[in-house]
């Protein structure tokens, strides 16, 4: 069989959600850091370029406002810079003129100690770089390069740090070929236009961040594989708990499907598993008893059928060999035999109807004591050849508007209930016994009471006598009682009309069946 | 001497009807509707052989049975309803030579009655040869003579011969004669039996056209012609 098993299927679940997660949060994490990187760069580029802004103003104004003066000491401030980066990273001052404020004011960036571009004014320049020196050592990110452009697009400085080459190659702002920013410069009223700051190159912040992703990204593919190991031997012990009882369950069911009832299951827990193992024993004890049941319904049906048709048989052949005369009087018994068969599969009939919650009643106003005393009657004979005292009592009805034994009913069933009783009782009472049909009432229901004082029932037979075909004698005979079906159908009957039969019994003294019947049926039906 | 043969069963119906079928094939027959009656009679009556039900009031068949084989040997057929094949072997196991399933055809029940008889009284009697006219048929070698020479026959045909032959005259209808043939599982057949009938009639008769020895009764079946 090559099924996909529950565990593979949990394993390669818990798998998956171990790798979508680890993407999911790659890349999440990896958008979010590109953007504040990106932010962090652009913020610490745009302050930068204000900072050599101001410087640019300060000294262009000092040098009569003459580009081609400010150009020298803008370069060499701009070589002193990259050289002290060289050199020392952590603090450096930036003044105006290298001689003088070299060194003259140290500003500590309190988050990162980064090196700051002091101007006359006394504000603070960060270089972009103060904040990454902490965590990345290699390359730099500094200024390479400023370049002014008036409003008309002349550009009117041109300063590198390193060689005097490089500038040569820039025959027009290029921006594209190295990292710049551009920053509005304005100086008052004798100057508008734009100041270019560019980068050393594709490095500092750039490599920053790629090295950073990187450590991310190797952190997180190892936390995966770490998480993916854990997920699958937790997910295997997990589903291995999880399988086994349902494996020993479709085992036992297997083992059930081929006729073995006495497959133990041994489930025990309050999860779903062990819930459904506990349906499943119930399930498989009311099966069994069903199946039980059938098999004693079928074989009591058998033996019911079988004893009539041997003796219709038999008396035939007795015919057919000559052994009998065919009188009339040779086939009354056969027609009695055919008579108890049809009685038998009628009430087969009856009684599965009323299994099936399908007997038609036919309600109408019914006086259960007139039942009751004409059933005595009819039964007075037989009780009298039995020598059994056969008596009625009717107790007053509390509601004296009504009859006792009123009630909105099918008078032939309830017949049936009554004469399936008192026939049952007579049959179970020795002679010098009695038996006594008992009416009562109150406002909503008809009480009857069919006492015997014949041997009485064990109390191990007690809840079965209701069952077809059940006999307490498991020898049945039919001396004592008919076919085991007239307290199966008396209850069946009773139910249909909404009543209840139940019976007492004591040993060696005798038993009751009573009949509780409402007056009228249930209103909301 | 005459064989006596207790029968007990509840029923007395049952009873009415054995009782005078086994007188008929010459058995000595006391019954009995109880198990307590049963073994009282078995004790002073000594039978040789008990057909017994398995139901009964009282003391059940099964342990009218298991008390009978203390001390006693009688041949024990059981009766009973119940086709189970538990049932069957219990019944064998504690003791009873044969069992039958109701309902069951007297002509079976006397058939077993015979065989048990044989087989556990272990009597050498005579073989018993029926003798019809110039039809000679040994029940147990299952041979058939007609005028002195042998006819063979197919187990069936034997059968169904046989139990035309028992009694001449009787008319056997052919779901009769295929129970008795084939068993109960071929009713379905019932036309089969006119097939072996024919082929029996090839085999004996004079003239299979006119048959006198196998003769058919017009929408009723057949019967063994008497002389």
């Amino acid at each position: 069989m090559n099924t996909v098993t529950v565990r593979t299927k949990l394993l390669a679940s818990m798998a998956l959600l171990v790798l979508l997660m680890a993407g999911a949060f790659f890349t999440l994490s990896r958008g979010y850091l590109v953007h504040q990187f990106r932010q962090y760069a652009t913020t610490a580029e745009s302050e930068e370029a204000s900072q050599w802004a101001r410087v640019i103003r300060f000294y262009y104004t000092s040098s009569g406002n003459s580009w081609n003066q400010t150009a020298p000491i803008l370069q060499d401030l701009l070589r002193e810079q990259s050289s002290e980066e060289h050199g020392d990273r952590t603090v450096t001052g930036l003044g105006p003129s290298s001689g003088t404020t070299k060194g003259s004011r140290v500003v500590n960036n309190q988050s990162a100690g980064g090196s700051g571009v002091t101007p006359p004014d006394g504000s603070t320049v960060q270089s972009a770089h103060s904040a990454t020196n902490n965590s990345s050592g290699d390359q730099d990110e500094q200024v390479s390069r400023l370049i002014v452009v008036d409003s008309n697009g002349h550009k009117v400085l041109d300063v590198t740090s390193g060689d005097n080459d490089a500038p040569s190659a820039y025959t027009s702002v290029d921006t594209d070929s190295v990292h710049m920013v551009s920053y509005p410069l304005k100086i008052g009223s004798q100057f508008s236009g734009t100041l270019y700051i560019g980068d050393t190159g594709p490095g500092g912040l750039l490599s920053m961040e790629s090295q950073v992703m990187r450590s991310m990204t190797f952190a997180i593919v190892w936390g995966m594989l770490l998480a993916t190991g854990v997920a699958l031997t937790l997910g295997y012990f997990l589903s291995k708990r999880l399988t086994n009882p349902l494996h020993r369950l479709s085992k036992a069911i297997l083992q059930m499907g081929r006729g073995d009832w006495d497959v133990p299951v041994n489930i025990s827990g309050r999860d779903e598993v062990g819930q459904l193992a506990k349906a499943f024993d119930q399930m498989r004890d009311q099966l069994r008893a069903g199946e039980h049941v059938r098999k004693q319904l079928v074989a009591d049906v058998a033996h019911e059928l079988r004893t009539p048709l041997t003796i219709l048989e038999g008396q035939l052949e007795l015919v057919q060999q000559g052994l009998k005369s065919a009188s009339p009087e040779t086939f009354v018994p056969m027609l009695d035999e055919v008579i108890r068969l049809s009685g038998l599969v009628e009430d087969l009939h009856q009684l599965s109807l009323a299994d099936a919650g399908q007997l038609t009643l036919n309600r109408q106003q019914t006086d259960l004591t007139d039942i009751a005393q004409r059933v005595v009657e009819n039964f007075s004979l037989e009780a009298e050849s039995r020598q059994v005292d056969l008596a009625m009592h009717v107790e007053g009805s509390v509601d004296l508007d009504k009859p006792v034994g009123e009630i909105l009913g099918d008078p032939h069933r309830m017949t049936q209930v009554l004469v399936n009783l008192v026939d049952n009782a007579l049959t179970h009472t020795p002679s010098g016994g009695s038996v006594t049909v008992t009416l009562s009432s109150d406002a909503d229901t008809v009480t009857v009471a069919v006492s015997d004082t014949g041997p009485g029932i064990a109390p191990e037979h007690l809840p079965h006598v209701f069952d077809r075909f059940y006999r307490a004698d498991n020898n049945r005979s039919r001396t004592t009682g008919g076919m085991g079906l007239g307290l199966a159908i008396a209850k069946g009957f009773a139910e249909a009309h909404g009543g209840t039969i139940e019976v007492a019994s004591t040993v060696g003294v005798g038993t009751t069946f009573t009949v509780v019947v409402p007056r009228r049926p249930a209103t909301n039906l | 001497m005459a064989q006596r043969i207790l029968v007990v069963d509840d029923e007395q119906k049952v009873l009415d009807v054995i009782q005078p079928f086994l007188e008929r094939e010459g058995f000595q027959v006391r019954t009995a509707v109880d198990g307590k009656r049963a073994l009282v009679l078995a004790k002073e009556w000594d039978p040789d052989l008990i057909v017994l039900d398995w139901m009964l009031p009282e003391i059940s068949g099964l342990d009218v049975c298991r008390e009978l084989r203390k001390d006693s040997k009688v041949a024990i057929i059981l009766l009973t309803a119940r086709s189970d094949e538990a049932d069957r072997v219990v019944g064998l196991e504690i003791g009873a030579d044969d069992y039958l399933v109701k309902p069951f055809g007297l002509r079976e029940l006397t058939a077993r009655v015979r065989a048990v008889l044989r087989r556990v009284q272990d009597t050498q009697e005579e073989p018993q040869v029926l003798r019809r006219g110039d039809v000679s048929i040994d029940v147990e070698r299952f041979k058939v003579w007609r005028n002195d020479q042998e006819i063979q026959l197919t187990p069936t045909e034997f059968k169904i011969l046989l139990t035309l032959a028992e009694r001449p005259g009787v008319i056997y209808s052919r779901l009769q004669l295929s129970r008795a043939a084939m068993g109960t599982d071929y009713l379905q057949y019932e036309r089969t039996v006119d097939t072996h009938i024919s082929h029996l009639r090839r085999k004996m008769e004079d003239d299979p056209a006119d048959p006198r020895i196998i003769q058919t009764v017009y929408g009723v079946g057949y019967r063994f012609g008497e002389g």
